[in-house]
């Protein structure tokens, strides 16, 4: 039984790299679940029942889930793959994730903070084991498998950009091998501050901000990174990426655009009761038929907002569509944080999505998902828009 | 280092002997166990829309390299000793090397002929199809379903959990899978 000695050879080699390039670094607490009774079935964990190999930030059982049933999918010898899941217990606990997490794949348009997660998980595993090949052994007598060469440009045929994850580990890999894993790690970690998603462009953004003098330009080109504003702003003159455009979705012209800006409006004089801040909000579309959009970690399916707040009180967040309906608690979901990093509690209310507290002055950022693609007639829609309603505090 | 171990280490040695020109997965070595070169036969078509209630869905989230194709399965609880009809149903095959293969663990079997594949081809213009009869032991046993496609493979498990006992009586039947201190099962009547 080496498989837990292969599974600690991994975490113990990644944590003298983090060690480093921070002495002072403090891990939480990881339980490692492996078992040669880890399935792919799904169901009952304490019988092995796991589904897959992955990590879990919350619940009852937080920790790595590691496949080992021999002939199926083993993956305690397959570095890559732990090395991928644990970048994910590190980018939780001491980064930010907001990852909509759900299936995903090589050939999927996704979500900016998915394809982020996921590539970035792809290129730590490999940073930290010191290796460019991702293995994934499988099948009878595990003789079956695939192997990623992570210093290979993806094949023609893969998208390319921010919301593709292969090119997404190709890009990260590259820059930590050209200029060390510590500028790396440094902008991995200040993905705590802030209120924008993980998303390559705050990542490029703190790569660039902390280490001016390391020349990462080409890498971002090939990779069809064209911003490092951390919000993904596009400079002017930026040229459209036609692979996300109106045509290829079929009607939403806006697949491009991170960030929505808002501007609260209160209205002057003694407050109402609750009041619309947010008259002029702009419209955006929500839109999954692009390939592997179809869920609601789909490209397209979220969208983000930021704004500051004018004055402090509690906010109802209100998605409607383009005739005035609001979205259910059924169908979306929303996210909130602020700018010193802190994931806001999203409260029940009796109207929208529900309800965060603002302070005045303080700047914040929302993530509103669809969650039932079915909701969105024929894969697109358009006109809608978010309301903020406001009672002061 | 077990075998997998050096297997694997024996074969990044190759690679890099040889060179991998691209980023695409590779597919690893050559084994009885891999789809054999004779093309084995293809898989059933299966009806365009998907309709009625299925299990399983898209492959879960995980740092794996998955294949893209999802698997949706059928059955009715299974009774140990009994054979029982399973479909199974593949969305998204799009590639000429789709393929799955069918194994089974912790006592389940499939019924098959005598010579009959437990590989198919998938289509890739459309959903395939499979119904498969299988037979459980009492407690959990799997069906497990290994999809390759573009150099990837992605392994789904199905568990099968089979009680024991004889079915019960559909007639009457409120109870759970209780049983008597003699292993019956106990049948629950509703009051009138």
């Amino acid at each position: 039984m080496s498989g837990p000695f292969s599974i600690l050879d991994v975490l113990y080699n990644a944590v003298v790299e983090l060690q480093k390039v921070d002495p002072n670094v403090t891990l939480p607490d990881l339980n490692v679940y492996w078992s040669s009774a880890n399935s792919t079935a799904s169901g009952n964990v304490t019988k092995g029942e796991i589904s897959t190999s992955h990590f879990r930030a919350e619940g009852t059982m937080p920790g790595l889930f590691i496949l080992g049933k021999a002939d199926v999918d083993t993956d305690e010898f397959d570095q890559g793959v732990i090395g991928h899941e644990f970048g994910h217990y590190l980018q939780a606990h001491l980064s930010y994730d907001d990852s909509p997490g759900g299936n995903h794949s090589y050939v999927d348009y996704k979500d900016a903070s998915l394809a982020f997660s996921e590539g970035y998980g792809t290129a730590i595993g490999g940073l930290l084991s010191q290796s460019n090949y991702y293995v994934d052994s499988s099948g009878p007598q595990q003789q079956w498998g695939s192997v990623d060469d992570l210093s290979v440009a993806p094949a023609d045929n893969v998208h390319c950009g921010f919301y593709a994850e292969d090119w997404i580990f190709h890009l990260l890999y590259g820059i930590g091998t050209r200029h060390g894993f510590e500028p790396f790690w440094n902008a991995v970690s200040a993905l705590r501050a802030g209120h924008h998603s993980a998303t390559i462009f705050a990542f490029v953004h703190h790569y660039k901000r902390l280490n001016p003098a390391l020349y990462i330009d080409d890498l971002l080109a090939a990779a069809n990174i064209k911003s490092a504003d951390p919000l993904g702003n596009l400079g002017a003159g930026s040229v459209p990426d036609t692979a996300i455009d109106k045509i290829r979705s079929k009607g939403a012209d806006d697949l491009e655009v991170q960030y929505l800006t808002l501007q609260l409006i209160p209205a002057s004089g003694a407050a109402p009761a609750r009041e619309l801040v947010t008259p002029r909000s702009p419209g955006f579309c929500v839109n999954h038929q692009l390939p592997g959009a179809g869920l609601h970690n789909g490209l397209g399916m979220s969208r983000r907002f930021v704004f500051q707040a004018p004055v402090s009180g509690t906010l109802d967040i209100a998605p409607v569509d383009d005739r005035g309906k609001s979205f259910s608690t059924q169908t979306a979901e929303v996210m909130a944080r602020d700018d010193t990093g802190q994931q806001i509690e999203v409260n029940d209310g009796d109207y929208g999505l529900g309800t965060i507290d603002v302070i005045a002055g303080r700047t914040y950022a929302l993530k509103v998902t669809v969650t039932d693609p079915d909701s969105v007639f024929r894969g697109n829609r358009c006109g809608n828009r978010l309301r903020l309603w406001m009672r002061r505090s | 280092m077990n075998n997998v171990g050096i297997w694997v280490a024996s074969l990044i040695s190759v690679m890099l002997a040889s060179g991998p020109s691209a980023a695409q997965s590779i597919q690893l070595a050559a084994s009885s166990a891999q789809p054999s070169a004779a093309a084995p036969p293809l898989a059933p078509a299966a009806p365009e829309a998907r309709t009625g209630d299925w299990l399983g869905g898209p492959e879960p989230p995980s740092g794996k390299r998955p294949t893209g194709i999802a698997l949706y399965y059928r059955a009715v609880r299974p009774h140990a000793g009994q054979p029982f009809e399973l479909v199974l149903r593949f969305e998204g095959a799009t590639r000429d090397d789709a393929q799955v293969r069918l194994q089974t663990s912790d006592g389940a079997r499939l019924l098959l002929p005598v010579g009959a594949t437990t590989v198919w081809r998938l289509r890739t213009n459309g959903p395939s199809q499979l119904k498969v009869t299988a037979m459980a032991p009492p407690g959990d046993s799997y069906v497990h379903v290994l999809t390759s496609q573009g150099g990837r493979q992605t392994s789904r498990s199905i568990a099968l959990r089979a009680p024991s006992h004889k079915p019960l009586p559909a007639a009457g039947y409120r109870g759970s899978d209780a049983h008597d201190a003699r292993g019956e099962p106990i049948v629950r009547m509703q009051a009138e």
